[in-house]
């Protein structure tokens, strides 16, 4: 009897096993269970040309220098494979053991002649060995971002569903990174398809203080200082020649002709805001022009594009007025704004002219498409016009419409060749320094150039061994980054 | 319609803007005001919208976007440009008017200090880089001498244009001897460049004129260009007429007579 029951329990354990092992319900559980979304992403077969790719070496993580230590940099040396549609990826894992899934943001995946070590030396050092090295940048903030905009959304869901008043769930938390759990596979990917190799990558971002990347703009501008400082003490002590520059001459002629015709003077400080160089020197020079307008007591208008310029120039007018004792003579409403619109600041001005006549109009600072309108309109009044601009393709149209132009530097130079004032002075002779030293380094980079593109028909690889290498490096020093 | 009537009004205005080729006269007045004062009104707005109402009084006073999902508190940092651009104001008050120039001393000051290090770059640094020739040539290295050879002697006229312009803008040293020389190259470089660059700009500037003309001719009217077409003929023919009509303007001598 108990042998009986035993027997029809055993037949139906025997059936209750074969139909879950054959079952595709039962059979499928296991792998629902342990998946994750990153087991499912890659598709079920690699394509050749991912599996023939023959790995990078020296994979390397470590932290981008330079940087305020929130990245970190991934380096290696390029393949020889070199297959079409075949780009470098990075995956990621939250722990060196965790399954490796793609990075939680936008990624651009990098081409193999991309992103060379070369082309970005703010972040290596220049070497010739390392000419065939790539590399990858990972921004660690831009997973904090994902999480966050994840997040956002998810809240915005759980919102909606309360305020529907359907089952929300649990109130959604904001998935926290832990940088220093972050671990880095390089990878190769085509049509979707990516292929991952070892080792595991993992590298801590560290803050630096210094950006030795600006290192040469830094040693420039204070071997500049020094000599700046130089001339400047040596300017007090004794005159320094100053080439004539045409177009000042004809200011006071310009100026006793307005005094003559009883006309005004058009001054115009281009369309630049107070902080470019241009401006600056543009309202310098105003200075001048005002003291000698108050001297001879005739009448400047200064037709402001930018009020803060305007502002600028009603100070710099009136310490003119103040200085040559005609403060009584000295109107605000001469220097007045017009508006902050090229093109209707141009009509304005333009009417100004036509309607009042001006004996001279004087364009200094920068301008774009609005000079040659300018320029025309005060050479069909048949004023005396004088521009300078360092607004190189503006310049041209300034040649053709006006009787003087000061060309680039020689608007920056002005103040000092009217003043004569020592500060001014000794900043020209500083910069005509600067120029003299930009010409040897620009010749010995010419003769190492030289040098360089005859040894590189013996060898096109490494052109004069390490001496080249040397001359290269002094080239780069030049570098916008180095 | 009212794009109709919208593009038959800037068709009026752009003739009336041009017919200040003729001279100056009502229509151009009435157009010149009304864009200067369209403009200010405008550039008013856009500060206020876009500058002082989100970067001022929404960091500072009151949030003006509320979101549910972002906690807003006031960031007094804020504050320090908002009050100097307040004090700029002080310039209306005679007795305090002094207050004004130290926002206008942060503005100068902060211009010419930040601008230190980019102008160093772009204009200096990068500039002396990109004339090297073994820069110029990288392309070029392993090239056939078709492309080689024009590449080397472009690299190195620009190396020679470089340094000769860099000696004309000698302040300090009188242009004679070899600097005498330098620079009468430099200076004959700068007038080609410029050519060149005045070239190109007037046929950008000739391609805009084509476009508004263009304007004119199909978008002001587009069920049958006739009556737009004549329109805008007879306007040019008037407006040539007149020019070439008009009296020569008078020479500065002549003026400098009166």
């Amino acid at each position: 009897m108990v042998g009986e029951r035993l027997r029809k329990h055993f037949y139906a354990a025997v059936f209750f096993a074969a139909y879950a092992l054959t079952s595709p319900v039962f059979a499928a559980q296991p792998d629902v269970a342990v998946a994750s979304p990153a087991d499912r992403e890659p598709p079920p077969i690699t394509p050749p040309v991912l599996l023939e790719f023959e790995p990078p070496a020296e994979i390397e993580a470590r932290d981008l220098p330079n940087d305020d230590g929130t990245s970190i940099v991934i380096t290696w040396r390029c393949s020889p494979s070199a297959p079409e549609d075949v780009r470098y990826t990075v995956h990621f894992s939250e722990g060196a053991s965790a399954p490796y899934e793609p990075l939680p943001f936008d990624f651009r995946s990098i081409g193999l002649d991309e992103n060379f070590i070369s082309d970005r030396l703010q972040y290596f050092p220049y070497s010739r060995s390392l000419r065939n090295y790539q590399f990858i940048i990972i921004d660690l903030t831009a997973f904090d971002a994902a999480a966050e905009g994840a997040y956002k959304q998810e809240l915005k869901s759980y919102n909606k569903l309360l305020d529907e008043g359907k089952a929300a769930g649990p109130e959604p938390v904001m998935h926290e990174y832990d940088w220093d759990e972050l671990y880095f596979k390089l990878g190769v990917t085509t049509d979707g398809a990516v292929r991952l190799f070892d080792p595991v990558l993992h590298a801590k971002p560290v803050t630096q203080w210094f950006d030795w990347s600006k290192f040469n703009n830094m040693a420039m501008a204070a071997i500049f200082l020094v000599v700046i400082l130089f001339f400047i003490e040596t300017a007090r002590r004794r005159d320094f020649y100053i080439r004539r520059i045409a177009g000042l001459d004809a200011v006071d002629e310009a100026i006793g002709r307005a005094t003559e015709m009883g006309r005004p003077i058009f001054y115009l400080c281009g369309l630049d805001p107070m902080t470019t160089v241009s401006t600056i020197a543009a309202t310098n020079l105003l200075g001048h022009v005002a003291r000698h307008v108050a001297n001879y007591e005739s009448q400047i208008k200064v037709p402001c594009f930018d009020p803060i310029v305007m502002s600028v120039c009603q100070e710099t007018v009136r310490e003119a007025y103040y200085e040559e004792g005609r403060p009584d003579a000295y109107n605000s409403d001469n220097i007045f704004f017009i508006t902050n619109d090229q093109f209707s600041y141009v009509a304005a001005v333009n009417g100004m002219m036509v309607r009042e006549r001006p004996a001279a109009n004087f364009f200094f600072g920068f301008y774009y498409a609005e000079s040659l309108l300018l320029g025309e309109v005060g050479q069909s009044t048949g004023a005396i016009q004088i521009a300078g601009t360092d607004s190189n393709v503006q310049i041209p149209f300034f040649i053709t419409t006006c009787d003087y132009v000061l060309i680039g530097e020689e608007l920056y130079a002005a103040s000092a060749y009217i003043s004569r004032e020592p500060k001014l002075l000794g900043s020209i002779k500083a910069s005509d320094m600067a120029k003299a030293v930009i010409i040897i380094a620009l010749l010995l980079g010419f003769l190492f150039s030289i040098a360089l593109l005859v040894g590189v028909l013996y060898d096109p690889v490494n052109p004069l061994g390490a001496l080249g290498e040397k001359m290269e490096y002094f080239m780069q020093l030049f570098n916008e980054h180095i | 319609m009212a794009t109709f009537i919208g593009t038959w009004i800037a068709a009026g205005l752009t003739l009336m803007i041009l017919s200040f080729l003729y001279k100056d006269n009502p229509f151009f007045r009435f157009a010149e005001h009304l864009y200067v004062g369209i403009a200010n009104a405008f550039v008013v707005w856009l500060v206020w919208a876009t500058i002082v109402l989100p970067d001022f009084i929404g960091r500072v006073f009151i949030n003006i976007a509320p979101d549910p999902d972002v906690t807003w508190s006031p960031d007094f940092w804020f504050l320090v440009p908002g009050i100097l651009g307040l004090i700029m104001l002080t310039r209306m008050i005679p007795a305090i008017e002094w207050m004004s120039r130290w926002a206008l001393a942060f503005v100068v000051g902060w211009g010419a200090g930040f601008m230190i290090g980019p102008v160093l770059n772009s204009y200096l640094l990068a500039q002396v880089y990109a004339s090297f020739p073994w820069v110029n040539m990288q392309p070029y290295i392993g090239a056939p001498p078709g492309e080689y050879v024009p590449a080397l002697v472009n690299a190195i006229i620009l190396f020679i244009c470089v340094v000769t312009v860099l000696i004309y803008f000698f302040f300090s040293y009188e242009h004679k001897g070899v600097i005498g020389g330098g620079a009468k190259i430099g200076i004959w470089v700068l007038m080609v460049a410029f050519g060149a660059s005045f070239g190109s700009t007037v046929m950008a500037r000739v391609s805009l004129f084509v476009g508004r003309a263009r304007f004119l001719v199909q978008d002001a009217e587009p069920s049958g260009h006739a009556f737009s077409i004549l329109l805008t003929l007879g306007i040019l023919i008037v407006i040539i007429a007149a020019i070439v009509g008009r009296r020569q303007p008078p020479t500065k001598e002549s003026e400098s007579a009166e």
